[in-house]
């Protein structure tokens, strides 16, 4: 039988956990490239390319992780991984502020009206929220804008250090997958 | 306590692309200011419409009016209610969009409604035209009481299909749920196939997941089409797959097979 080599492209602002959910179930160390920050970030090093991991399920099945920066700027590193996708997981930090433009920037760029992409919004460091309505805010929002995409995808909170949280996400990506065989 | 309504239209239309921004900007504005000042409310949006009512003391709800009045989001601002009241309605800031996939959302606003009306002082047709965006029942939405339901099968016979996602805090994300709602959400499909599908641990943890989904409002409830509609052809099997679309199924079987594997033994591993 043929190797089979899925892709999952992570997708997000700096600081929304990409690096860490990979170094979570990669069982390779990701292939960083990290930078030190030249700006106040809140965190010494960024990702300034791609990251890299790796998930080998069978002798012949595995499951690529690319963890891309989510500005518009590096979309050259989106198209480079866009063929042919498994899953799209789109992190969004809970902070003070929202910045949604990156979030509207990754959507126009990956979701067409051919596509069937499957997409996940995931919201990370909700520990920061000081209770549920706050995140329920931000998942309120997060709605109204993927609606406008003509969307309709699970807003889930995630926890890029917590195993079980990625595991989670794995199992979305997979009944988002496998759907349709029903 | 003072409560206070406010309408707004949005400086650029919801037909611009910048139009989600905007929203964003406004929500963190608020957010920020009205938990630093501890003002309770919500903000809903329809098309270009928002309406802020908004609960606190008066002197820090008249420094948010002056905040609104100035901001360069929004423009037309009007004062429609401006009262004392004993009681909070909210107890936490919101943020609500209301188009046609939210009429999910109608039970909330006619709570709303109920508790407002007596307060509102609509000056002005332009005003009442904007409030209609929000309050204006006349035309209920197909509801599922208006559909004959078996008392014992309260879904038998029905077709199903998810409007939203539920959110964090409305379910636990469990892998049964996932699965329901991830085939919800990509085709309306009857009960009695979701049962034949076994999509969860049991019938009777189905009916628990779509009770509570019905209940947050994320359920939509159809009776089956006959087999005389025209869209029926639709819904028969799909054509067995051939060549690349066969063995890219098979393929997906198989990954998915061994990813379910990996998560258990994962799992297990942790415990």
């Amino acid at each position: 039988m043929d190797p089979i080599y899925k892709k999952l492209a992570i997708v997000g602002e700096v600081g929304a956990g990409k690096t860490q959910l990979i170094n979570v179930i990669s069982e390779i160390s990701p292939f960083a490239t990290e930078e030190k920050s030249s700006v106040d970030i809140g965190k010494a090093f960024t990702t300034v390319g791609i990251d890299y991991g790796r998930l080998t399920l069978a002798e012949d099945i595995a499951l690529g992780l690319y963890g891309l920066p989510g500005q518009s700027r590096f979309s050259m590193l989106w198209d480079m991984v866009k063929q042919g996708l498994w899953g799209l997981l789109v992190l969004v930090k809970y902070g003070k502020t929202l910045n949604t433009t990156s979030l509207t920037k990754i959507l126009e760029h990956f979701v067409n009206s051919k596509s069937n992409l499957p997409i996940v919004i995931g919201i990370s460091h909700c520990d920061l929220a000081e209770d549920h309505s706050d995140i329920d805010v931000l998942t309120e929002l997060i709605q109204h804008i993927i609606e406008t995409h003509g969307l309709m995808t699970p807003i889930l909170p995630v926890d890029p250090r917590d195993p079980e949280s990625v595991l989670m996400l794995l199992q979305v990506f997979d009944s988002l997958n496998t759907i349709e065989a029903f | 306590m003072k409560r206070i309504a406010c309408l707004n239209t949005l400086s650029i239309t919801s037909e611009d692309p910048k139009a989600s921004q905007q929203l964003v900007d406004i929500f963190n504005d608020a957010r920020l200011y009205n938990k630093a000042q501890d003002i309770k409310g919500v903000i809903l949006v329809a098309k270009d419409v928002v309406l802020q009512i908004l609960e606190g003391d008066a002197s820090t709800l008249g420094k948010a009016l002056y905040k609104l009045s100035r901001d360069t989001h929004t423009q037309n601002a009007s004062i429609i209610m401006n009262s004392q009241v004993d009681k909070p309605l909210f107890n936490s800031w919101r943020i609500k969009f209301f188009n046609q996939s939210n009429e999910k959302n109608e039970i909330y606003l006619k709570n709303i409604y109920q508790e407002i009306k007596q307060d509102l002082d609509i000056t002005s047709d332009n005003d009442q035209a904007r409030l209609d965006n929000f309050f204006n029942f006349e035309e209920a939405p197909q509801s599922i009481d208006n559909l004959e339901i078996s008392i014992t099968g309260q879904f038998a016979g029905l077709e199903l299909s998810l409007k939203a996602w539920p959110k964090p805090s409305q379910f636990k994300p469990t892998p049964d749920l996932l699965r329901l709602c991830t085939l919800l959400s990509k085709k309306p499909t009857g009960y009695d196939s979701l049962k034949a599908m076994g999509l969860t641990q049991s019938d009777r943890l189905l009916d628990e997941y779509l009770e509570r989904l019905k209940g947050n409002g994320l359920l939509e409830l159809k009776p089956m089409p006959s087999k005389n509609d025209s869209d029926f052809a639709s819904k028969e099997p799909a054509p067995i797959k051939t060549g690349t679309d066969a063995s890219q199924a098979e393929s997906g079987d198989r990954f998915s097979n061994v990813l379910r594997k990996f998560i258990a033994s994962a799992r297990k591993i942790r415990q």
